[in-house]
């Protein structure tokens, strides 16, 4: 997507989507643009579908436009998050009743290929950078549910430990302790 | 964006975060028909509905109907309840399969009086759509809101426009940078969007969190199989006519059955301002006009505050954070082959010893231990242990939820209860 305006990219989440609210769409096209890439990543990598992520990535921003308004005041990234999440172990929770996946199946699924890698790179490099993106989200997929949970809220969402402590509802150090287990185990993967 | 404070990682970990960034594919978007539906919902973020037809009643009674709605998400069903609403389908390509999976579309054809067929764009881009209604004799009760029937016409700007003024957008694939810039709401104002196709913008009230919609839904006697066909421009016409002199009526989704003549809901002094494209719109499609202005009066879509805080709330819940730790674990290939001692621990303590027992008791009565219970017996065989449970969940509700594996058996049980009714009557 092409870079939102620069009057855009001044105006805070909020600022945007209390634009929106009286009216104008450029705002929400703004702030969509802001969180379409990194929500996307973080739905399809936790549930590790990408066409149950394409459901809630829907769900989530039908969510967005239909409560608009219940959000005024309030920070709307760590809200935006919470709703993702909140749908997606809503999503694990449903497919506990179905038959479940084997691992393999999940890696196999993640939205990823060497074909999609960046083509500005020589050869040798996009290969090896692909292995290593394929490894790293096979690792991620492999995480505990709640690594998998912070390292994407993380790199994706860039949310702090407290706001992160917040939507999960446990403590700073917590979050924090989970965090590092699991990037040393990508860390691993990575050297 | 918000004020960020700085995590105190060690550099070792940032580096991976910056390496997974660097390296997360920089290409793993979402498609672009999802941006442009996402941005066509926003630019009309509620609708007016008819608020009441055959086809309304009838995919209202199909939401109701226990095989379907395990078969669709709740969002799911609302969506087809609102294409039902305007008399068409629109699927989106890779999302056809996930929405009306094995042979549930047929029963919706069927049911509801539209076909659904799949139909590529010029441009490749994976639209299906579906334009085709049923004859209006066909539908056993006729409706004072005249149901919109939907015919194609191609339009230069790579719309189409409906006979009934109603329009199904087809998304052009969209390249990177044109989101910002896309003409939201254009050509898509006076139709269904094709947001429509997954998540269409829905009054609140339809996709609350409450797990059924609180009013009653009226039964319809549509038959059970009828005939399809094309509808002749005229016919179209007379329903547009009917459409544009119907009175407007402004209801909520979920209360269009209960009070079809009531103003049920008022637009608050917070949503958004008409939209600019609605015009641009009206004039590139004049036939759509009167729809136009039909849709553009919005109802209330705004849940109350105390929705979201209970939506927020429950998100926190301790079986939320139950299902991370479970999904946590080491997967099994089947659920039905879960070790005892895993299905125990999922279980309620007391139904290891006695399910009968325990479900009497009201000790094992989360669905979800009864559901991995049930799958463990009939993985083990005991199907009239099995039979026995299912039967006084589906007696209590018949609309229970229940996984795929157990559908056979919830028919035999389904059976059986029907047969008990009969010899009892």
């Amino acid at each position: 997507m092409r870079a939102p305006d620069a009057i855009e990219q001044e105006s805070s989440d909020e600022e945007l989507l209390a634009r929106y609210i009286e009216g104008e769409q450029a705002a929400f096209a703004a702030l969509y643009a802001r969180y379409r890439v990194p929500l996307w990543r973080y739905l399809t990598r936790l549930v590790g579908s990408e066409a149950e992520g394409e459901e809630l990535y829907q769900e989530l921003w039908q969510k967005v436009i239909q409560q608009r308004t219940q959000f005024v005041g309030m920070p709307f990234k760590p809200w935006l998050y919470r709703v993702a999440r909140n749908l997606a172990i809503d999503q694990l929770r449903r497919r506990q009743l179905a038959p479940m996946q084997s691992l393999d199946e999940i890696v196999l699924q993640f939205p990823t290929s060497a074909e999609q890698f960046r083509s500005d790179e020589s050869p040798e490099l996009t290969q090896l950078d692909a292995e290593q993106h394929r490894l790293l989200l096979a690792a991620i997929a492999e995480l505990p549910a709640e690594q998998r949970d912070v390292v994407l809220l993380k790199a994706e969402g860039d949310l702090t430990l407290e706001e992160m402590g917040e939507l999960t509802g446990h403590g700073r150090e917590t979050v924090k302790s989970r965090l590092r287990y699991a990037l040393a185990k990508l860390r691993q993967v990575l050297s | 964006m918000s004020e960020k404070k700085v995590d105190p990682l060690p550099d070792r970990y940032e580096q991976v975060i910056r390496a997974y960034r660097s390296r997360a594919g920089a290409s793993a978007e979402p498609p672009s028909r999802l941006d442009a539906a996402i941005l066509a919902a926003a630019a009309k973020p509620t609708r007016e509905l008819p608020a009441d037809s055959p086809s309304l009643r009838q995919a209202d009674r199909l939401m109701d109907n226990p095989m379907l709605s395990r078969r669709y998400s709740r969002t799911r069903m609302h969506v087809l309840r609102w294409a039902a609403a305007l008399g068409a389908v629109v699927l989106t390509g890779g999302l056809m399969r996930n929405m009306v999976p094995n042979g549930a579309v047929d029963e919706y054809e069927r049911s509801v009086g539209v076909a659904v067929t799949s139909a590529p764009t010029a441009q490749g881009a994976e639209v299906h759509e579906k334009t085709t209604a049923l004859p209006r004799d066909s539908i056993a009760e006729p409706s004072a809101a005249a149901e919109p029937v939907l015919t194609p016409q191609a339009s230069a700007t790579g719309a189409t426009a409906t006979e009934s003024g109603a329009m199904v957008s087809e998304p052009k694939p969209m390249q990177q940078g044109e989101i910002a810039a896309a003409p939201i709401g254009v050509g898509r104002s006076s139709s269904m969007p094709s947001m429509a196709t997954a998540a269409p913008p829905m009054p609140a009230s339809a996709v609350s969190e409450s797990p059924k919609p609180e009013t009653p839904r009226a039964e319809s006697s549509v038959p059970e199989s009828t005939p399809q066909a094309d509808i002749s421009q005229e016919a179209a016409s007379e329903v547009q006519a009917d459409v544009a002199v119907a009175p407007k009526r402004e209801l909520s989704l979920s209360q269009a059955d209960a009070a079809p003549s009531e103003v049920v809901a008022a637009a608050p002094a917070s949503e958004p301002a008409p939209i600019e494209s609605d015009a641009i719109a009206a004039k590139a499609f004049p036939q759509s006009a009167s729809n136009a202005q039909l849709m553009r009066e919005e109802v209330s879509a705004a849940p109350s505050e105390a929705t979201e805080r209970s939506h927020i709330a429950k998100s926190e819940t301790r079986e939320r954070e139950e299902v991370m730790s479970d999904s946590a674990a080491p997967a099994p290939a089947n659920a039905a082959a879960l070790p005892e001692s895993v299905v125990a621990k999922r279980m309620a303590p007391s139904s290891a010893a006695n399910d009968e027992t325990a479900f009497d008791a009201g000790l094992a009565t989360d669905i979800d231990a009864q559901i991995t219970r049930m799958l463990q017996l009939k993985n083990a065989g005991k199907l009239r242990q099995l039979d026995r449970i299912l039967e006084k969940i589906l007696r209590a509700d018949p609309n229970t939820e229940l996984p795929t594996e157990l559908h056979e058996d919830a028919r035999r049980v389904q059976q059986k209860i029907a047969r008990d009714s009969k010899f009892s009557n």
